[in-house]
């Protein structure tokens, strides 16, 4: 009986049925940093959502941009930007481009997903020397920006809690098996925006890779934005909380 | 009166605490410019209070107090450069202009081809 009950839970990747933004849209966050017992804001992360012209079939441009705090930069100077580019129905990536600077060690990365021939092709460019490669994605293969989207569009309104589906995002040239689990919804306060009723999500990992495999939850609002308010996350170095300071250009 | 206290040197007691109060005012001091300013309230606090023992017993045993007012007011200067940079003084986000530049070139390399296109029709 709590065999049946489990295998219930754990259902296949679910189809997004109904868009909760629109391009326009740009989030800002602050990212903060647990340190000696205190927790100090280190980075500013921007989140956009920009429609690419003259497409017959939309394509939205989605942008991270992290960059350091101006007290910190002389410290430990971080540039971040993660841009995606997706087919706007279906929220799939098509391009994923990384440009990053940390501390002066700079990387370009180019993902170009071809569903089709369930490939993903590479390009990589750091230090060392370029390198091309190719690695098997699936289905429901996503990238770390289009990942965060996607999950915007899913009802949770119908989801049971603890209903778990898998999910595979290709992130630092791996494919990481991932699982989503609805924990249901928990109140947050969002500082200047008042508290939000969110739905919790725990982002599970097969094994620890950057982040501890079972320490990464996102709060999306309990609203149809459904807009991330914030993520955690524990790192080798410590953890890590991303939380929402701004909204702009919401579609609801 | 007045010539006698200035006169009168400082016991043991005081001058070990205007020494640690010193010590943990200059820390304090120097946290407050850097990135993990209200760590320095701590060290700027325990600055004040050894320096506050300090003047009060200079104070009673009629001691020479000039030494103590330097190392309060680097006490008290920690503890408000760290509270004004952490409250008031807003942080911003560095804007990178290189940075943006390269970041534009990636996003024009990628949208002035077919590529995404090409891509798309792989969805179906």
């Amino acid at each position: 009986m709590l065999l049946f009950g489990t295998t219930q839970l754990i259902a296949q990747t679910p189809v997004p049925n109904k868009q909760a933004f629109q391009p326009g849209e740009k989030l800002k966050y602050t990212v903060s940093y647990f340190m000696s017992s205190l927790w100090t804001d280190l980075a500013g992360l921007e989140m956009n959502i920009i429609n690419v012209p003259g497409k017959e079939k939309p394509i939205y441009r989605l942008e991270f941009n992290a960059s350091t705090f101006s007290s910190w930069d002389s410290y430990v100077k971080i540039r971040h930007s993660y841009q995606t580019w997706v087919d706007a129905a279906s929220v799939k990536p098509l391009i994923m481009k990384q440009d990053s600077d940390v501390k002066g060690h700079t990387k370009k990365a180019k993902y170009s997903f071809k569903y089709k021939s369930k490939l993903a092709e590479i390009e990589l460019e750091s230090s060392d020397a370029p390198v091309k490669t190719k690695v098997t994605i699936a289905d429901n293969t996503l990238d770390i920006v289009s990942l965060l989207y996607y999950l915007r569009n899913l009802d949770y309104d119908t989801y049971p809690v603890g209903k778990t589906f898998p999910i595979s995002v290709l992130f630092l040239e791996r494919v990481l098996n991932m699982k989503i689990k609805y924990l249901g919804k928990e109140t947050i306060d969002v500082g200047k925006l008042g508290k939000k009723s969110c739905y919790k999500l725990a982002l599970e990992l097969e094994r620890d890779f950057v982040v501890k495999r079972n320490s990464n939850f996102l709060w999306l609002t309990a609203d149809n934005n459904r807009v991330p308010v914030l993520i955690s996350a524990i790192f080798k170095e410590g953890e890590v909380k991303v939380k929402l300071t701004e909204t702009n250009g919401l579609k609801n | 009166m007045n010539k006698q206290m200035l006169m009168k040197s400082n016991s043991v007691l005081v001058k070990t605490l205007i020494v640690l109060g010193f010590l943990t005012g200059i820390v304090g001091l120097g946290m407050a410019f850097t990135p993990v300013k209200i760590m320095a309230l701590f060290p700027s606090l325990v600055a004040l209070f050894i320096s506050l023992i300090a003047y009060f017993i200079a104070k009673a045993k009629q001691e020479k107090r000039v030494v103590v007012f330097i190392a309060l007011l680097i006490a008290v200067a920690g503890t408000s450069v760290a509270l004004v940079n952490e409250f008031i003084v807003k942080d911003t986000v560095v804007v990178d202009q290189k940075f943006e530049e390269k970041k534009e070139q990636s996003v024009q390399e990628v949208e002035d081809t077919d590529e995404l296109d090409e891509l798309q029709d792989e969805l179906e």
